[in-house]
């Protein structure tokens, strides 16, 4: 049902815009039997589908995040950004635009091409070198986790001090950055992003077993062979990989990682990650599409993503876990 | 009961010996005429000048304390010596006034593109500003921009400490030449009203010259996109704006000349891609490798393969403080060139760009 409506959502995301392109043509432009003007089929080839795509696999990408910091922490409150490799892509790219963009003249071309991808690249690797580290160290999940959270707030006041520093012009790109979009990937930045996102993704399956066996706890799965070491620094990885991935491309998107894995829990009564990682990273993918559907429906009022995946996205969760039997999201 | 009468009697004198300076110049003084600025108002009366700004009013005069025929807002000793700065856009007029050294303090230094101004004297006093470092200049004057929120942006802390405040609101203007009219606002201050209508006049005198130049030879206007595509939405200026204003004298038309707001899908863009002729992107790419690495899909459009982009980034100090917001506005009689020297060439052949640039790949360092 919900690779139906991944299907569904697909086709309406890809017809809705300014521009009107139908159905029918889109079925006829996979099919190469469409006639349409040069204009639309840009619109169509470097646009919308690379949008699509993008919603598509950063859903999937963040929900799947979601999913495997909550089996992790044992904890329905974890999320992508609990491990603050987020927080770490957001000061990689507030250091560049607020305070190397007015001077960005003085760099080489090929840096200034780099750009804000390259910055947050850097800043959630560097938050995900840190963090193996501690986990090396101490192996301990709840020191990991109080390190991903002060790790976020001493990014959040190194931005405020960038912020202060910075002009109103770079402020206003920052903010715009953090709003998050899945409309700025396309060419060769698109390559990338799938093929990291679907390689991500592809490596949580193949840890789904020893996940499963997290569920049971740390201890009860030793007994049972899990390599606990292994797999712990398999989840910081992906995450990081995953959730940093996303966060450079499309700016920090809230709300999908966290709320995604709860509903998929209740929807499939079921804690196995064999059925749980392709069904949250179809409901990802869902949610995100239905969120650039919002977007597109009033081109008249340009609401930032994040926004709409609040809105939309919250009320519905609540009465839903309203109406549920709270007994039944099982950590 | 009659104790009661005498006090009301004396808070109703008291009311009328505080009647406000507005008022009182309407009545008695003579207003001092302006073309085309619209956020300021002056009143004068027997070498007193009363500056309407905001709702706010200042009296300004030799000896202001001895004026008391009516209550200001605030009071001002003119000619003023030491001045703080909070914004870029007041240092032309204090440099055309050749008032340089009246500057003491500044909100943010490294921005300052003015070579004129000395930088070593002044006292860096931050934004918000930080009223010890604004009370260390000794300033007899602060201008500072009419703010959204006088109590979040730090004024109103300035106000209760009885630091001289004056706001400034030239940037709400409309009309392109209203901007420069504000020089005359500082002329009132450092007592030189001659001076600055003299700068203004000749600013107003070529300007309308090279409009009516523009009239008479003009005879194709190109299609000029204005801002840049953030996230799927393409935000520009407004059609109201003094910078469209001057883009419409220069000869050219606005690609979203009805809209107040600009920020439109990306769609409504390339759906007309083709009748496009020049991209203004005012922002801060200096070359083509920056434009295509914000997003590489712009390789496709015409006007960028055109290289028809021209953008605000010509004369940028080392720390990023571009002169393009400090004074073109200021001075739109060079803008309006600026603009004309890019549509339409042949009417400017010895005008070099001040502030825009033709934006071209950059070459490997």
């Amino acid at each position: 049902m919900l690779g139906t409506f991944c299907f569904l959502l697909f086709f309406v995301l890809l017809s809705i815009g300014p521009v009107g392109i139908s159905l029918s043509e889109i079925f006829k432009l996979f099919t190469n039997q469409s006639e349409l003007s040069a204009t639309s089929s840009m619109i169509f080839w470097d646009y919308r589908l690379p949008k699509v795509i993008v919603a598509i696999l950063g859903g999937a990408a963040l929900a799947v995040s979601g999913l495997l910091m909550q089996t992790f922490f044992q904890n329905p409150l974890a999320g992508p950004y609990v491990l603050g490799v987020q927080s770490g892509a957001a000061l990689g790219v507030a250091c560049w635009t607020l305070l190397l963009t007015p001077i960005s003249h003085l760099l080489s071309p090929s840096l200034q091409s780099f750009g804000v991808t390259f910055a947050s690249i850097l800043g959630s690797s560097f938050t995900l070198s840190v963090l193996l580290l501690v986990s090396f160290r101490m192996p301990n999940k709840l020191i990991i986790l109080i390190f991903g959270l002060l790790f976020a707030q001493v990014s959040g006041g190194i931005i405020n001090i960038c912020i202060s520093l910075s002009n109103a012009q770079a402020l206003k790109s920052f903010m715009l950055w953090s709003l998050g979009s899945f409309q700025q990937v396309a060419g060769n930045d698109l390559i990338i992003f799938s093929a990291v996102i679907m390689l991500g993704i592809f490596a949580t399956v193949m840890i789904a077993k020893p996940l499963n066996l997290l569920l049971l706890g740390d201890e009860y799965a030793k007994t049972l062979g899990l390599k606990s070491k292994k797999t712990n620094y398999s989840i910081i990885f992906l995450v990081s990989i995953l959730s940093g991935t996303v966060t450079a491309f499309c700016g920090p998107i809230g709300f999908l990682g966290i709320i995604t894995p709860h509903v998929a829990r209740k929807f499939l009564r079921t804690n196995n990650h064999y059925i749980l990682i392709p069904a949250v990273a179809l409901l990802g993918a869902m949610v995100a599409m239905t969120a650039e559907v919002f977007a597109g429906l009033n081109s008249a009022i340009a609401i930032p993503l994040n926004a709409i995946l609040g809105l939309m996205g919250v009320p519905f969760i609540m009465v839903f876990l309203w109406r549920g039997r709270q007994n039944e999201v099982v950590f | 009961m009659k104790a009661i009468f005498n006090i009301f009697l004396v808070l109703l004198s008291g009311n009328l010996y505080a009647e406000n300076c507005s008022g009182w110049f309407k009545k008695n003084g003579q207003q001092i005429k302006l073309k085309y600025a619209k956020m300021f108002t002056v009143y004068t009366y027997k070498k007193n000048y009363l500056i309407n700004v905001a709702d706010q009013n200042y009296l300004l005069s030799h000896n202001s304390a001895s004026f008391n025929l009516c209550a200001p807002t605030l009071r001002v000793n003119i000619p003023v010596k030491r001045v703080v700065a909070l914004s870029t856009t007041y240092i032309p007029a204090i440099a055309l006034l050749h008032e340089e050294k009246s500057l003491v303090g500044f909100s943010n230094i490294k921005y300052i593109s003015s070579a004129s101004i000395d930088k070593k004297q002044l006292i860096e006093v931050q934004y918000p500003p930080n009223p010890e470092l604004v009370l260390s200049t000794k300033a007899d004057l602060v201008v500072a921009y009419v703010a959204t929120s006088a109590k979040l942006e730090g004024v109103e802390r300035l106000l209760q400490l009885k630091i001289p405040v004056v706001l400034n609101a030239d940037f709400l203007e409309k009309h392109p030449l209203a901007r420069a009219e504000w020089f005359k606002f500082f002329g009132f201050f450092y007592n030189k009203e001659k001076a600055a209508n003299k700068i203004f006049n000749e600013i107003e005198r070529e300007f309308d010259s090279i409009k009516s130049n523009v009239k008479k030879n003009v005879s194709r206007r190109p299609l000029v996109l204005v801002g840049k595509n953030d996230n799927g939405i393409w935000r520009g200026p407004s059609a109201q704006s003094d910078f469209i204003k001057l883009l419409t004298l220069a000869g050219a038309d606005y690609f979203f000349p009805k809209k107040n707001k600009v920020a439109e899908s990306i769609e409504s863009v390339l759906k007309n891609l083709n009748k496009i002729d020049f991209w203004l992107p005012q922002n801060s790419w200096y070359n083509l490798n920056q434009l295509l690495a914000h997003d590489q899909r712009y390789k496709n459009f015409p006007f960028v393969m055109a290289k028809n982009v021209y953008n605000s980034t010509n004369k940028v100090t080392r720390n990023g403080g571009n002169d393009y917001w400090e004074s073109a506005f200021m001075r739109p009689d060079l803008l309006l060139k600026d603009l004309v020297k890019i549509f339409h060439p042949h009417l400017l052949p010895h005008h070099e760009l001040q502030w825009f640039k033709k934006l071209d790949y950059a070459k490997s360092k």
